[in-house]
């Protein structure tokens, strides 16, 4: 058999695996895109019949420590917390943990929220790094900032817990702006089954500049005009509308966003609270709760709502993206490692059948599938095994297959919501087939990277510089 | 691979074809709302004039009916059917239903249901019915109540919640008792009833079961002020339950009462952590300083919630507890020493001891010895804080009387 007998070969069969993974993904994106339109209405249904005065003004409602870690956010935290003290709820405490800025941030606070410093003995249930000081604010008494040592956001998010009173906990992030609504559309799940629901997350969207004043007026949301926001924006909304509104619905909801998480309070502690031993909390969380309840047979519910009750700043410096993405495939990657043994398992119910193994099929096969598949193309050409229009024609599919699901996620969003001007809609449908373009290399970049430094047991954070301080510099 | 070729463009195309529908079908959804929208927002304009309108009763649906009439059946009945409508415009939507095409429709399909379109399409006739105010919705919303669906369960109670016939509370009543859906949504609207209902729930207080005597305990917090009701939640402390226990001592402390203190005193020393906890909080609610050495012991409790109760109750009671705490700056249990530190520090005397002393140009060795106490009870964190909250004028000086003191 000659060398080129040789590459025909292998092309041909490595085409085959590549397109058969491609049209499986697709496959399975479509059924998870049908069960998910049908939970987006059904949410939509139940929020249309709920009574949001009785939950707004009934002492019965469940009160909530709403929990802030934050390292050098001097230029968002004001605007955050105020936004977060703003929240139409009945009951709910703001804990804002310093996790050992260098920038002036608890200076921030204390001028705009009149700080004063207090001791309180409080319960060390989980062990952190040393809490240097207490604050309690003169204008709100819902306020209390903790000033400790650096330790990172699983630590930061043990210390909150610490330091909270109320049975259900909201664990959000110092740069992101939430919408008024946000705990009172996300605690009514909860309210309604208090003794299964545990977990819930909800959609929070991406934008460039996040402390814009307008952020949900319905009809009248703009997004930012930049192409690269907008591709993160599209990604989310697909990955939240797409893809965990049809996990919540098939019961294997395996990632509650640590944007926007709330967590019955107890729970955490039962399983020792966060993790510092992975490069982020949120995913190990979830997984570590589900793996000992089901474990336990004991009920348990995470769900993820359809509501847009955020919007968190994307890096919009190709350098800042592939380091947030290569931190968000490592944590999968290394989750995905440390609960092997649920795969396949069925006590683990639909997430050891279902879940698990759509997340190795997507997330931890895709990485190596997508690099496959680029070098496939390529060498197919180079050996003329396809011809350009050939060539063209498949890199079309793939182009419009990721249109097609955007445009899936949009129209579940616009039709329950309605959140955005026609034209900021038209955009985003337009923008989304350019994801394969500009976007989707990038991406997978990122995610071999992500793939690198996990066999190299790199666990940083790789924080990404803001936008907004950029331009405010 | 060659022979997979032919299909790749027809393929490619299909895609494009399929983005493309998907697409226009999403803006033009979008644009036909927006049309859609403007129509209703005329039609809600003109519901609202009519609404404020001094003209004849005949004149005012002559103008809402011109109004709607222009909109299609399904979106005036989702208007009527949204909880998110304002009240009186669902139920100016909800009667023009009723007149224009009759209840029957509606009555049909809020009696039963298959699937789930056929359930959600169930709940919002139960809604429009009910803002139409249609006789047979009582007994239509009864058997939602006794459905095995909880969203029309829980749709029922929320539609009972907002009607104002004693009929409805007695179901709702009914359906807490048996525990036909999430307890705390039942309370939720008996609480807010729109007439008392205190004559349903005070019998509860005798139900076998537990939960239920929980609840109506709760939910007399809106009538406690008489006193056969306080009688009546007084003796509830002896019930076997402790939460039925800790339900009547919170009411207690709220609604006040001849029987309210001495309900919180029999209860401080419960075996049950968080009844000693309420009981606590009771006594701070009623503001009974008088009775704060029966609260500082439980500074020493084994629990914590307890002891932040115990705190929070002595802040509640005001600076009067300032002696009977400055006893336990002695405690044996450094709990109660920590707790009685915290409490001076959130009443302001920690403040108030250090600012009198420096401002005074000869230093009492008592209070020397007293701000020592302090800083041993409640640790260098304490002051510190203490020296953080001095305005800077002052701060040096309190640094240097800490430093003295220590």
């Amino acid at each position: 058999m000659g060398v080129e007998s040789f590459v025909h070969t292998f092309v041909y069969w490595s085409f085959i695996v590549c397109f058969s993974y491609l049209f499986l993904l697709y496959a399975i994106t479509a059924v998870l895109a049908v069960v998910a339109s049908v939970e987006n209405l059904t949410r939509k249904c139940d929020a249309q019949a709920d009574d949001y005065d009785a939950l707004l003004y009934s002492r019965f409602t469940i009160p909530v420590s709403v929990i802030v870690p934050a390292y050098n956010e001097q230029g968002m935290i004001a605007t955050v917390v105020r936004r977060l003290l703003d929240f139409e709820y009945p009951e709910f405490e703001v804990v804002v943990v310093n996790d050992g800025s260098t920038d002036g941030m608890v200076e921030v606070l204390e001028k705009e929220f009149a700080l004063e410093s207090i001791e309180r003995y409080y319960r060390k249930t989980l062990q952190t790094k040393r809490v240097r000081a207490v604050y309690r604010s003169k204008t709100d008494p819902r306020l209390i900032v903790i000033d400790k040592e650096n330790g990172g956001k699983a630590d930061a998010l043990n210390c909150g817990l610490n330091f909270s009173r109320y049975r259900y906990v909201c664990c959000v992030d110092g740069d992101s702006i939430y919408h008024r609504q946000a705990l009172l559309v996300a605690m009514r799940p909860v309210v309604k089954d208090p003794a299964t629901v545990i977990g819930l997350t909800s959609l929070v969207a991406v934008g460039r500049v996040v402390d814009s004043e307008d952020t949900q007026t319905v009809g009248h949301k703009e997004v930012d005009h930049h192409v690269w926001t907008n591709l993160q924006h599209l990604e989310i909304l697909r990955a939240f509308l797409n893809n965990r509104l049809a996990w919540s619905r098939m019961q294997f909801m395996i990632c509650v966003s640590g944007a926007f998480a709330i967590w019955r309070r107890d729970v955490l502690l039962e399983v020792g609270g966060f993790s510092s031993d992975f490069t982020c909390e949120d995913i190990e969380m979830t997984f570590r709760i589900l793996e000992k309840f089901l474990r336990e047979r004991r009920p348990v519910k995470i769900l993820s709502l359809p509501d847009m009750v955020g919007t968190t700043e994307g890096p919009e410096r190709v350098a800042s993206l592939i380091s947030q993405r290569a931190r968000w495939q490592r944590v999968i990657l290394e989750t995905v490692w440390h609960y092997r043994r649920m795969l396949f398992n069925r006590r683990y119910g639909a997430v050891g059948l279902l879940g698990m193994p759509y997340l190795v099929i997507s997330e931890c096969l895709g990485p190596f599938m997508e690099v496959l598949v680029i070098v496939t193309l390529a060498a197919a050409l180079a050996f003329q095994l396809l011809n350009w229009t050939e060539f063209l024609a498949l890199l079309g599919i793939q182009v419009f297959a990721v249109g097609i699901m955007s445009s899936v996620s949009l129209w579940m969003n616009d039709a329950s919501f309605r959140y955005y001007r026609l034209r900021e809609l038209v955009r985003l449908v337009l923008i989304g087939p350019l994801d394969l373009c500009c976007y989707r290399p990038v991406l997978i970049y990122a995610y071999a990277r992500g793939v690198v430094e996990f066999l190299c047991g790199d666990k940083r954070w790789h924080r990404f510089e803001r936008n907004a301080r950029r331009t405010a510099a | 691979m060659t022979s997979w070729a032919p299909y790749f463009l027809p393929l490619c195309v299909l895609f494009g074809l399929a983005w493309i529908a998907i697409s226009a079908a999403v803006i033009l959804n979008r644009v036909l709302y927006d049309l859609l929208r403007r129509s209703v927002r005329a039609a809600q304009t003109g519901a609202e004039a009519s609404r404020f309108q001094t003209a004849s009763r005949r004149r005012r649906s002559r103008t809402i009916e011109e109004s709607l009439a222009r909109l299609p059946r399904p979106v005036i009945e989702h208007i009527a059917a949204d909880s998110t409508t304002p009240r009186w415009q669902a139920k100016v939507f909800a009667t023009y239903v009723r007149d224009r095409w009759g209840s029957e429709p509606l009555i049909n399909a809020a009696f039963t249901h298959k699937g789930e379109m056929e359930k959600w399409a169930r709940i919002a006739a139960l809604r429009i019915l009910a803002l139409g105010g249609e006789p047979i919705i009582m007994h239509l919303l009864q058997r939602a109540l006794n459905d095995d669906d909880r969203d029309v369960v829980g749709a029922a109670v929320i539609l009972l919640g907002r009607m104002n016939d004693p009929a409805a509370a007695r179901l709702l009543v009914d359906a807490l008792r048996r525990g036909v859906y999430t307890q705390s949504r039942i309370a939720t609207q008996l609480d807010r009833f729109p007439q008392p209902v205190v004559r349903l729930i005070r019998p509860l207080l005798g139900d076998p079961a537990p939960v239920v005597r929980f609840w109506a305990a709760t939910l007399l917090t809106r009538y406690g002020g008489g006193l056969e009701i306080n009688q009546a939640l007084a003796s509830l402390v002896d019930d076997v339950d402790a939460s039925v226990r800790k339900a009547a001592v919170e009411t207690l402390g709220k609604v006040g009462g001849p029987y309210a203190a001495q309900a919180a005193v029999d209860l401080i020393d419960d075996p049950v952590w968080y009844v000693r906890a309420h009981a606590a909080r009771a006594l701070g609610d009623l503001r009974r300083a008088d009775l704060c050495h029966l609260v500082t012991p439980l500074l020493a409790d084994r629990e914590w919630w307890v002891r932040a109760a115990a705190k929070e109750a002595l802040q509640a009671m005001g600076r009067q507890v300032e002696r009977e705490v400055l006893h336990h700056l002695d405690s044996t249990d450094a709990f109660a020493r920590n707790g009685a530190a915290e409490v001076l520090q959130n009443l302001g005397i920690v403040d108030a001891i250090l600012l009198d002393t420096i401002s005074d140009r000869w230093i009492d060795p008592g209070r020397i010895e007293l701000i020592r106490k302090i800083m041993a009870a409640g640790g260098p964190g304490l002051m510190q804080a203490a020296i953080g909250r001095a305005e800077p004028s002052v701060a040096p000086a309190v640094a240097e009387l800490l430093e003295r003191a220590a």
